[in-house]
């Protein structure tokens, strides 16, 4: 081939073009989609040991006294036991529920059990929103920002706890609905959220997330009869903030079975690759022009040569 | 010729830039992680299981592998025994299995061919399969003929079968002091193929004793026992054997046989101890008096292999066995520091049901089978974890923690941490031990000015009025449970070891000062341990106390009001 500087200079850029790609980082775990660092140990926690809830409904109620937004009840509303007989889900009314199941172990002690966000240390619908109005908190939290969402509810298809709530029912200004963990008043001061201090039995401890790793084990290891040995929210989904401790399986508690990966742990590299410094739809269009061209030239170049 | 050149320069370019996109694309990828099997919650327990044995079909059997067929290739077969026995009852037991001597031989199949892995292999094949044709032929109930439907590989019995039995192998996996194994290992299963070559294959092969044991043991205690002892009439020797050395001996010492000499003598290759001699003996006999119309036992699975351990308290059990062991034991072990155990044998055979709760079917001593360090006799189990296992029915410490968790004594014992604390309760060294049964006193004999009727809890008092509870009666109560006890007064040793159920940190010593809740419990909630905060604590307590002692509708928790009345703020 013809050896000139300029043709020199775009093998260089070529190959630095490869070099650089190659060194395409997959999503490391430690960097969440914010950019901020996911795998802290000093982020809040909670702890919940589904053992000691009696069900009765008083974090309901404290969350919904905490947050102005949700529709008012009075506290009439959280002492009928009537509810448990249907399952509930987390909506628009209310950021956490208390479900009731039956007990395999033993029947007379049905258990019962407070589902809310889990605050995902590597959160999907903070990885799905597109407009970043879910981000993650250092402390813990993920955050709901109304004024960026644009309500397309793609954080409600990719959360794989199904919380995210939606106000179907309000035309004009609608918002996703999901348990905050009290970020703006308590969780930024240390203090637990309201529905961990209404607690009358402490089903729920708050504190930092490693030291109540290292109180889930201990009890676990304290009550080997008490507890199925496992702790929920500890490496599923690649962690979340609230654990959880049971007496019969998770699976017949109604916690989806999920694996250890991040949840957009799948998604992102492909996404972040894809448009890395834009080189590769450069790449494909530079290639589609490159066999236009070549067939092009090449149509002229017979053409050329049957004249002659 | 120049364009010719140009055009493969140009189309060189194109090629690169497609190599470009190519390797972004591939490299910005993650390594695709697959999604390691999740690690089933394996904490649903056996009993789950085994609740299936009642239900029709029964429970299926893992068909035994012999060592002519190891390595096995294919998951092992899950045998529905009932569901045959029940399906072929006209037909009865010599349908399948071989008649020798007139008697019914259990093994399996008639034609059992062991002389290669291939004739093996072959006879069961044969077995099965053909029969299974010939009555799906017929149009009639069958079973499947294809390799997948029998050696199931995702079959769920198996793996809630492997869990059990590779935690049982491994025992440190039972011990509270260590984890599951996801706990350190991410993909359990592949350190085990990476680090020892181990796949479920060769779990099954190396846990299959255990494996074995899994299934619910014939029950025979003593009811089934006497049952036996009065329907054949005292006729020991038709189950029992005495050897013609032993024969010959009380002959000479001229006395009949004790009990004991029935007990230890076993006949050779025909132990009731053995499963193979157990059901070629027990089941022919039951099906020789079946022919002849007289009472018989059970000739299927379900009706011996019963996870039914008959209450201690059930209708005024019949009267063990005659036994002429020792009434009072010190056990002790060689090579130890620990004092030797005084054990009261006669009172632990009135509380139990069958010899064989303790002693597994070896109705021998512990120390027999299980060493310091653990042998394969003894199934790997080490002499300290023989007695000491919390999480075993047999050993001392195990039964006495299930006994702490009966309604009686749950509400004081669940908040206590289970810790191999008071050694020297049990480790005196002592017989004289045994006679120390202690009464409790009426507690209000011992704090005669603390001992409130009614202790009021204001602290909290905000949402709902003071709470007030009944202290005295409580205490009084707590005291008569325990008097009426006989595990408990031979523990509970001090006279106000009744009050630790609820004042539970330390012992109750000083009569004057018993620490209150709130003492330790603060109003804040302390994130850093497992203490609980004041509110948590005072209904942990009496909450969790109500709720495994079973108490009463009206103080269950959803009633708050139940134990403080609503304050009526003006909203």
């Amino acid at each position: 081939m013809q050896g000139s500087r300029r043709e020199f200079l775009k093998q260089v850029g070529v190959i630095a073009g490869l070099a650089i790609c190659s060194k395409a980082s997959p999503a490391r775990a430690e960097r969440g989609p914010t950019g901020v660092s996911i795998a802290g140990e000093d982020q809040y926690g909670v702890l919940v040991d589904t053992t000691r809830c009696v069900g009765c409904r008083r974090c309901e109620n404290a969350c919904n006294e905490i947050n102005p937004d949700l529709p008012r009840r009075d506290s009439a509303f959280f002492k009928d036991q009537t509810v448990f007989e249907h399952r509930r889900r987390m909506d628009d009314s209310a950021y956490t529920v208390v479900n009731r199941f039956c007990n395999s172990r033993e029947p007379s002690k049905p258990v019962f059990v407070k589902f809310q966000c889990m605050h995902c240390r590597n959160a999907a619908c903070v990885s799905a929103c597109i407009v970043g109005a879910l981000t993650r908190d250092r402390n813990g939290a993920v955050r709901y920002d109304p004024w960026k969402c644009i309500g397309c509810r793609y954080c409600m298809v990719a959360c794989p706890f199904q919380v995210p709530g939606y106000e179907y029912g309000n035309a004009f200004t609608p918002q996703v609905r999901k348990c905050h963990f009290c970020h703006q008043v308590r969780l930024s001061k240390g203090v637990p959220p309201a529905c961990v201090q209404a607690c009358p039995m402490e089903v729920m401890t708050f504190g930092k997330r490693s030291a109540l790793l290292d109180m889930a084990r201990d009890r676990l290891h304290a009550h080997p009869d008490r507890y199925v040995p496992h702790v929920y929210g500890e490496d599923e989904v690649g962690g979340t903030a609230w654990l959880y401790l049971a007496s019969i399986s998770f699976q017949s508690l109604d916690f989806p079975k999920l694996g250890y990966q991040p949840a957009p742990g799948y998604t992102e590299p492909i996404q972040h690759a894809v448009f890395k410094w834009f080189l590769p739809p450069i790449g494909v269009f530079a290639a589609l022009g490159g066999i236009w061209w070549y067939l092009s030239t090449r149509g002229k170049l017979s053409q050329e040569e049957s004249d002659t | 010729m120049q364009r010719v050149s140009e055009m493969k320069r140009q189309l060189r370019y194109a090629v690169l830039m497609s190599v470009v996109c190519w390797a972004s694309v591939s490299f910005g990828q993650e390594a695709q992680p697959s999604l390691e099997a999740q690690p089933t919650s394996a904490g649903e327990p056996v009993s789950a299981l085994r609740a299936q044995s009642t239900k029709s079909g029964g429970r299926p059997v893992l068909v035994s592998i012999p060592p002519l067929l190891e390595p096995i290739q294919r998951a092992p077969v899950m045998f529905w025994h009932d569901k045959h026995s029940d399906a072929l009852k006209a037909d009865g037991c010599a349908l399948c299995h071989p008649k020798r001597l007139g008697q019914i031989d259990f093994s399996f199949p008639k034609t059992r061919n062991e002389s290669s892995r291939k004739t093996l292999t072959a006879s069961y094949h044969d077995a099965c399969i053909t029969c299974h044709t010939q009555r799906s032929k017929a149009h009639k109930s069958s079973g499947p003929v294809t390799c997948g439907e029998c050696h199931a590989d995702k079959n769920t019995c198996l793996q809630n079968e492997y869990l059990p039995v590779i935690q049982t192998q491994y025992d440190i996996l039972n011990d509270p002091y260590h984890r599951k194994c996801t706990t350190c290992h991410l993909k359990p299963t592949k350190a085990a193929r990476d680090v020892a070559d181990l796949d479920w294959k060769t779990f099954y092969v190396q846990a299959k004793g255990a494996l074995e044991k899994k299934l619910p043991e014939s029950v025979f205690d003593y009811g089934i026992h006497d049952k036996h002892v009065k329907t054949l009439e005292k006729r020991c020797e038709l189950c029992h054997y005495i050897s013609p050395v032993l024969k010959d001996t009380l002959a000479a010492e001229g006395r009949k046989p004790t009990s004991q000499d029935w007990l230890r003598e076993v006949e050779p290759g025909k132990s009731l101890k053995e499963k193979d001699s157990a059901h070629l003996r027990c089941i022919n006999c039951h099906l020789a008096r079946n022919s002849e119309q007289k009472t018989h036992g059970p000739v299927d699975c379900r009706g011996c292999h019963v996870d039914r351990q008959r209450a201690a308290d059930e209708a005024a059990p019949p009267s063990p066995p005659e036994y002429d062991n020792k009434e009072r034991i010190l056990i002790h072990a060689e090579k130890t520091s620990m004092a030797s155990v005084p054990f009261d044998h006669k009172a632990h055979i009135a509380t139990s049901t069958s010899c064989n709760g303790c002693h597994h079917d070896t109705l021998e001593a512990c120390v027999k089978c299980h060493t310091h360090k653990g042998a394969k006799v003894g199934n790997f189990i080490t002499l300290a974890d023989a007695y000491h296992r919390a999480g075993s029915t047999r050993s001392c410490i195990g039964c006495h923690a299930r006994e702490k968790e009966k309604p009686d004594c749950a509400g004081c014992h669940h908040l206590r941490e289970a810790k191999l604390t008071a050694c020297g309760t049990c480790h005196t060294g002592r017989l004289e031990s045994l006679d120390q049964i202690l009464k409790l006193p009426d507690p209000a004999t011992l704090f005669p000015t603390n001992l409130t009727e009614e202790i009021e809890l204001s602290l909290l008092a905000g949402e709902f009025e003071t709470g007030r509870i009944k202290h005295k009666d409580i205490a009084r109560k707590l005291t008569d449970i325990s008097n009426n006890s006989r595990l408990a007064t031979a523990f509970h040793k001090r006279e106000t070891t009744v009050c630790a159920g609820c004042h539970h940190m330390g012992h109750v010593e000083s009569k004057q000062n018993v620490p209150a809740c709130a003492e330790c419990h603060t109003v804040l909630n302390v994130p850093s341990d497992n203490t609980p905060n004041l509110l948590g604590a005072y209904h942990q307590a009496c909450l969790g106390c109500h709720m495994k002692m079973g108490y009463p509708e009206e103080k269950m928790p959803q009633a708050c009001t139940g134990c403080h009345k609503e304050k009526k703020i003006l909203q």
